[in-house]
């Protein structure tokens, strides 16, 4: 099933369950907080557990392809030249990262706008992202890297690729090689 | 804000608990009081507390810069010594007014360190910079790391710990002391105007995005190499150059040894940071070997890096002997070097329309500020409906007239 139709039904499923729920007694609300521990630390034990995969695999193939260039930020194109090791370990670190700043914006919704329901709402999402990443996918299911799972990765949001795909074809890399974008110096 | 607010109220009020006692005195009752008996009622737990972070604060800054001038000390130590003594440069390091030899040159708290060697044949000089974190300032260094994590994008460059050697050759060949030296070297030297490297996987987007030379060049992956190296070059054929000249000791075995810390070895003539006009192009062509390398500590990897920095000078010394020889056997020949020149020109092209592109776009922008402008001086004398009338009679007269000319 598509992973997004999937994200509405277990938000539908939680905000029934959180009706049922009374947000204001301590207990549930210390029950809460551990459900939501327990989910994070789960997320980050698979996507490290990924990491030391990747790590150990230590696949050194040569990867070039042109990343788009940011649309708001207004940068050009540029060719990225990695590894297959070095471009999964940057995907499963900004996922790792990406629970950092989910942590951070619930302990300040929790412990400082005393919100508990997103505490709720937010707690299996995480792993059901964690269990659905491309490289979870390869390095602990062992999914083949193709098709949807060939690097570079399609980006997958609700509005489409921001600022295009990834370019892979011979003649985009060769001049993306050669246009010298390189050794500007820091404003 | 409020927050903030409240947090600085609650801790005056907490400093000022700790003085119940002597702020319940009056200024009378204060003044009755001994030098000695004021003292002793006054709390000063928060002063001494002040005084342990300044101290502290110096504690920390003259060990950071004690660990990193031990550092420095330990590298530059070797390195001068291998200048002098095995590759035989007449003057290593720098010497102050007194005379008295400085090992190195340092910065920015001994955050920086520079040394030199120059005085011999094939090589105008050898010029050793090393960078180490500013341990001086430990809080200002925590943060930089925890924001280069977080955001890569705002990360300041040349964070890390490294050393970057860069070897300039003169393309004079003498093979003894007494020997003449060639008058033909700037002859010479055009023989190196050419990007060829050997750069490390894990540093090959880094080192393209901090080096304009290595971010003209086309990626190539070879048997010659180890798995974790590829080449890096502006024409395939420039790669021989390493196999070339010292096949012994340039071999797979060193860059294996030395992959943990080799970020690339490169001979260019072009700079690191990206020319933006055919001045700053022309101005900045000078033919150089560049070796980076992550700051080396054991001994080991130091005496790996020697064997490197060997191998570099042996190609120079090769190539500018049977230049200056004219011994035939030269493995620069003028057809690579001409499919380079041609992919100069090509960048000195893109340069030139990027130049022109930027002052059409100024000279469009001043006109669209002037016919502000002028608007604006019209609008006031209230000339503006006048102007604005003279103008779309002449775009239809304009069109009629173009109009007319279809029909003909």
């Amino acid at each position: 099933m598509n992973p997004q139709v999937t994200n509405i039904v277990i938000m539908l499923v939680m905000m029934q369950l959180a009706k049922k729920l009374d947000m204001e007694d301590p207990v549930i609300v210390n029950y809460i907080r551990i459900l939501y521990c327990s989910c994070q630390a789960a997320t980050f034990l698979i996507y490290q557990y990924t990491r030391s995969k990747i790590v150990k695999k230590n696949d050194m193939t040569t990867m070039k392809y042109v990343a788009p260039g940011g649309l708001m930020t207004g940068q050009s194109e540029t060719l990225e030249v990695t590894t297959v090791k070095d471009y999964d370990l940057k995907q499963i670190d900004s996922s790792i990262k990406s629970i950092y700043s989910g942590l951070a914006m619930m302990g300040f919704m929790h412990f400082y706008l005393h919100y508990t329901n997103p505490l709720f709402m937010q707690s299996i999402s995480p792993v059901k992202a964690a269990l659905e990443n491309n490289e979870v996918q390869i390095h602990l299911f062992g999914k083949a890297a193709t098709g949807d799972l060939k690097r570079p990765f399609k980006q997958s949001s609700m509005f489409g690729p921001m600022g295009g795909e990834a370019k892979t074809d011979k003649k985009s890399i060769e001049e993306a090689e050669k246009a010298g974008m390189g050794g500007v110096k820091a404003e | 804000m409020s927050v903030i607010f409240e947090a600085m109220n609650s801790f005056s009020r907490i400093l000022e608990s700790m003085n119940a006692e002597y702020l319940s005195y009056t200024p009378e009752q204060l003044k009755e009081m001994s030098v000695f008996q004021r003292l002793s009622v006054y709390n000063f737990t928060f002063e001494f507390f002040c005084i342990s972070i300044i101290v502290l604060i110096f504690v920390f800054y003259q060990v950071g810069i004690s660990i990193n001038k031990g550092k420095a000390d330990k590298l530059f130590k070797e390195f001068n010594n291998y200048f002098g003594h095995d590759l035989k440069f007449s003057r290593v390091a720098f010497s102050d007014k007194d005379n008295k030899e400085l090992p190195y040159a340092e910065q920015e708290k001994s955050s920086w360190f520079t040394s030199f060697a120059t005085g011999r044949s094939s090589i105008e000089s050898i010029t050793l910079r090393a960078h180490l974190y500013p341990r001086n300032n430990p809080i200002s260094l925590g943060f930089e790391l925890v924001l280069g994590y977080f955001f890569p994008s705002l990360k300041i460059k040349d964070l890390e710990e490294f050393a970057e050697f860069t070897i300039k050759p003169n393309g004079i060949f003498v093979s003894t002391e007494t020997s003449e030296a060639n008058g033909n070297a700037k002859e010479i030297l055009k023989n190196f105007k050419f990007v060829t490297a050997i750069v490390n996987k894990s540093a090959m987007n880094e080192s393209r995005r901090d080096n304009f030379f290595l971010s003209v060049t086309h990626t190539s992956e070879s048997d010659k190499l180890p798995a974790n190296y590829v080449y890096m070059s502006e024409v395939n054929q420039f790669n021989g150059i390493y196999e070339n000249y010292v096949p012994t000791i340039l071999n797979k075995d060193l860059l294996l040894k030395l992959s943990h810390i080799l970020k690339f070895v490169s001979f260019t003539d072009l700079p690191s940071e990206k020319p933006f006009s055919q001045a700053e192009w022309e101005a900045n062509q000078q033919p150089k070997a560049v070796i980076r390398v992550s700051f080396p500590t054991s001994t080991t990897d130091i005496e790996n890096i020697k064997v490197l920095i060997g191998a570099v000078v042996e190609i120079f010394d090769k190539a500018t002997n049977n230049l200056v020889n004219n011994k035939g056997t030269q493995f620069i020949k003028p057809d690579m070097l001409n499919k380079s020149l041609k992919l100069r020109s090509q960048h000195l092209d893109s340069i030139n329309k990027a130049i022109e592109q930027a002052k059409k776009e100024l000279a469009a922008e001043k006109k669209y500020e002037a016919d502000k402008e002028m608007r604006r001086q019209k609008k006031k004398s209230g000339e503006l409906l006048e102007y604005d009338k003279k103008m779309a009679e002449k775009r239809a007269r304009r069109a009629k007239n173009k109009q007319k000319q279809r029909m003909q």
